[in-house]
């Protein structure tokens, strides 16, 4: 009888000891990590984001860095849906992601928490955006859930100074005039003309000097990949005239990542 | 606390087999009717009503029966049971009923007071309703107030079980069952995520525990079949 009675006492303790609680700290699962990948290697892809507005004007980041290979943010706990606006190169992008959020009663210490799955991508205006996990994190850090490709540039070439330049402006005719900075230096990224074969650029430098340069390159159109649609395929890059000491060809293709197509002598 | 448990349920289950040594050696007839039932033991979890008294946040009862079939017993539990949690950030109240049903295989074969030891495997079933007012305050998304309710969700889960049922006073039992729940299944659950399933437990983790001891009242059928023979060593 008192073995027997031993029996209950022990099992009665063990029924307690299961009690346990969970913890309190980041319940909600609500950040989303978003990956910049090039679309032509699937590697990553530098951005400078000047800003991310989310859900309207409502709620604003501004990344502490001033370029990212990925980015966390936070979803709407309160509702299905939160848009982000990405203010990245001066030109924004729209990024709209569905999905699923329920509260749970965790615990009389903890209280509720959010959980959120089921995340999609149900618009975006970026080149392309895949979902490569369907639950968002419950805290900062690496993990990606979203990542956002960008087409290769392909009608974009990289000029190189053999010594460091300061460049005040560059014009085309056929693009929007680069300001530069007052920080001197030695590669710069220009665009050509896609509707011709021949680009002229013309260089402002800070001391006021002006330089022409004039290139021409044999053109088509390909669909390198899907997403991005008929791209223009530049090669046979030649350097027509300039106003420099020397300026020579090093790549008559372009390549993005960009390696340097033209090298200068001031 | 789990390896305190599991340590302890090994300790007993050793003990609940250190059986005295049954020295009957008289040949007797054991295979006829022996897999008609002999009796119904109706029992309650004593758990269950301890809570309800001592605790604001659970209210609930269970009854369990069990018929047997020699070695076998045919198990059932009903049971009710509610939750009412009131914080300062969320209020949780749940209400419903649940039911199980399985089999306990008994390893006490020889035991002269019909004793068991037992495993066994239980398939669950609940129905309930369930309130949840939250008050959030989100450090980017500001302050929220919300109310949910999923009415009538279902639920079901599997459990392996096992204890022990002990006869104290003529017709009197006592047992304890400690439950292993897994495998739980919802529905219903539209607007929240449910915190707490009756019969089941919490459900945010993969698998429950659960525990019930249990006093029962054992109503004869017919008597017994006589022991079988102890193997001659």
């Amino acid at each position: 009888m008192v073995k027997r009675s031993l029996w209950f006492l022990v099992f009665s303790l063990m029924a307690v000891s299961c009690l346990d609680q969970p913890d309190c700290f980041s319940l909600n699962n609500n950040i989303v990590g978003i990956s910049f990948k090039r679309l032509s290697n699937n590697r990553a892809d530098t951005i400078g984001i000047t800003r991310i507005i989310a859900d309207g004007a409502g709620v604003e980041f501004v990344p502490n860095d001033a370029v990212q290979t990925s980015v966390n943010l936070p979803l709407n706990l309160y509702t299905n849906s939160t848009t982000f606006v990405v203010e990245a190169g001066g030109q924004m992008y729209d990024l709209k992601l569905d999905y699923t959020s329920k509260a749970q009663f965790v615990s009389e210490d903890c209280g509720a928490k959010y959980v959120i799955t089921g995340l999609r991508a149900a618009s975006q205006t970026f080149d392309s955006v895949r979902v490569a996990s369907s639950t968002p994190k419950s805290q900062d850090g690496p993990g990606t859930n979203i990542e956002v490709f960008r087409c290769p540039n392909t009608s974009r070439i990289k000029i190189r100074f053999i010594s460091q330049v300061t460049i005040s402006k560059i014009e085309t005719g056929y693009s929007d005039p680069i300001t530069g900075s007052a920080t001197p230096v030695s590669t710069i990224l220009v665009p050509l003309n896609t509707t011709e074969s021949q680009s002229s650029v013309k260089f402002t430098f800070a001391d006021g000097t002006t330089k022409d340069l004039v290139l021409n390159y044999d053109r088509e159109f390909d669909t390198l990949f899907g997403a991005c649609g008929e791209q223009v395929i530049i090669s046979e890059l030649t350097v027509t005239s300039h106003t420099f000491t020397a300026a020579t060809v090093r790549r008559k293709a372009i390549q993005d990542p960009n390696q340097t197509n033209i090298e200068i002598t001031f | 606390m789990r390896s305190l448990f599991s340590i302890a349920f090994l300790l007993s289950a050793f003990a609940t087999f250190a059986q005295p040594k049954d020295t009957l050696t008289v040949s007797v007839d054991t295979v006829k009717n022996r897999f008609l039932p002999t009796g119904i033991r109706i029992g309650t979890d004593v758990i269950a009503l301890i809570k309800t008294q001592r605790q604001d946040d659970f209210k609930g009862w269970e009854i369990n029966a069990d018929v047997d079939f020699n070695r076998y017993y045919l198990a059932v539990d009903y049971g009710s049971w509610g939750r009412n949690f009131l914080t300062d950030s969320a209020t949780y109240q749940n209400d419903g009923r649940y039911w199980r049903v399985g089999v306990d295989v008994n390893f006490l074969l020889k035991d002269v007071e019909r004793n068991m030891f037992f495993l066994g495997l239980r398939y669950g079933r609940a129905r309930y309703n369930e309130q949840m007012t939250v008050i959030s305050d989100d450090d980017v998304w500001g302050a929220n107030t919300d109310s949910y309710e999923n009415a009538a969700a279902t639920a079901r889960w599997l459990e392996l079980t096992t204890g022990i049922k002990v006869k104290i006073y003529k017709f009197i039992w006592l047992g304890y069952t400690a439950r292993f729940k897994f495998g739980l299944k919802g529905k219903g659950q539209n607007e929240m995520l449910s915190h707490d399933v009756p019969g089941y437990g919490r459900t945010d983790k993969e698998t429950a525990w659960g525990f019930n001891y249990q006093i029962f009242f054992r109503i004869p059928f017919r008597p017994a079949p006589p022991l079988p023979p102890a193997k001659k060593k």
